[in-house]
């Protein structure tokens, strides 16, 4: 995946058929497992936590509803992936959907991480019998380290 | 016959006098980003810039904070603004809390 173009908040990324088949695979997974990280405070009134606690899943399922209903309108929008020239399409992407993108990408990526026992880093590898998740997250941080690299360009 | 009376207090030291008091009856909310093996420095990089508009020294200050001590205080908010910024930092999939202030 080259980026392009990135010129007044709008980016043009060049990509092989299978870096967009990939691409395609990984979003599809969206969305894996869910809930906040973390309880919203370490400490304080009990039962006030469990309220915001609740406040805070809340809002994070409605926006994983959100994600997704943007993410099927993305993925079934025609012509998102231009063809341009053999075996290569262009996608364009404005930097809000960069940004979503690599929230997708990255709720995919921490969604596995955290299926798998939530690992040390040096640990995935492994993990027996869940190289495919492994290399899912793998795909994820490369998509999301292009993006990133994308955005400090502009 | 009118007198021209000099204030006993000038006004702009009243009110950085109540400011100083308020804030020490209210030490708030510390917004605390914590370490994890799992999001891109980079990525929690960006997450600090699009939530607290930080320019990208700023949030690579922070991001470093976490990397290398486990966590960083990222801000110090009212109760309502600091469970706002948790809110947007998890929904970044980052791993943020709210602490009372010390």
């Amino acid at each position: 995946m080259n980026l392009l173009e990135a010129k007044n908040g709008l980016f043009i990324f060049r990509l092989e058929r299978r870096e967009r088949d990939v691409l395609t695979l990984v979003l599809k997974q969206f969305p894996v497992g869910g809930g906040p990280t973390m309880p919203l405070s370490k400490s304080g009134d009990e039962k006030r936590l469990i309220e915001h606690a609740k406040l805070l899943e809340e809002a994070l399922a409605e926006q994983r509803k959100e994600h997704k209903q943007q993410l099927d309108a993305f993925l079934g929008e025609q012509g998102r992936f231009a063809e341009d020239g053999h075996n290569h399409f262009r996608v364009r992407l404005t930097s809000t959907q960069m940004d979503w993108l690599l929230r997708v990408l990255n709720e995919v990526r921490v969604g596995l991480w955290t299926k798998l026992g939530q690992p040390e880093t040096g640990d995935w590898l492994a993990l027996e019998g869940q190289f495919d998740d492994v290399v899912t997250m793998e795909r994820c941080a490369l998509f999301q380290t292009q993006l990133l690299a994308a955005l400090s360009e502009e | 016959m009118s007198t021209t009376l000099e204030p006993p207090i000038a006004p702009g030291i009243v009110r950085e006098i109540e400011s100083e008091s308020k804030e020490s009856l209210d030490p708030g909310y510390m917004v605390i980003c914590w370490d994890d093996p799992v999001n891109l420095m980079d990525y929690v990089t960006h997450v600090f810039q699009q939530v607290f508009a930080w320019k990208k020294e700023k949030a690579q200050f922070h991001m470093l904070e976490v990397h290398h001590k486990g966590k960083s205080v990222l801000t110090r908010e009212t109760m309502e603004r600091a469970e706002f910024y948790v809110h947007e930092l998890q929904k970044y999939q980052l791993r943020a809390t709210m602490e009372p202030g010390e």
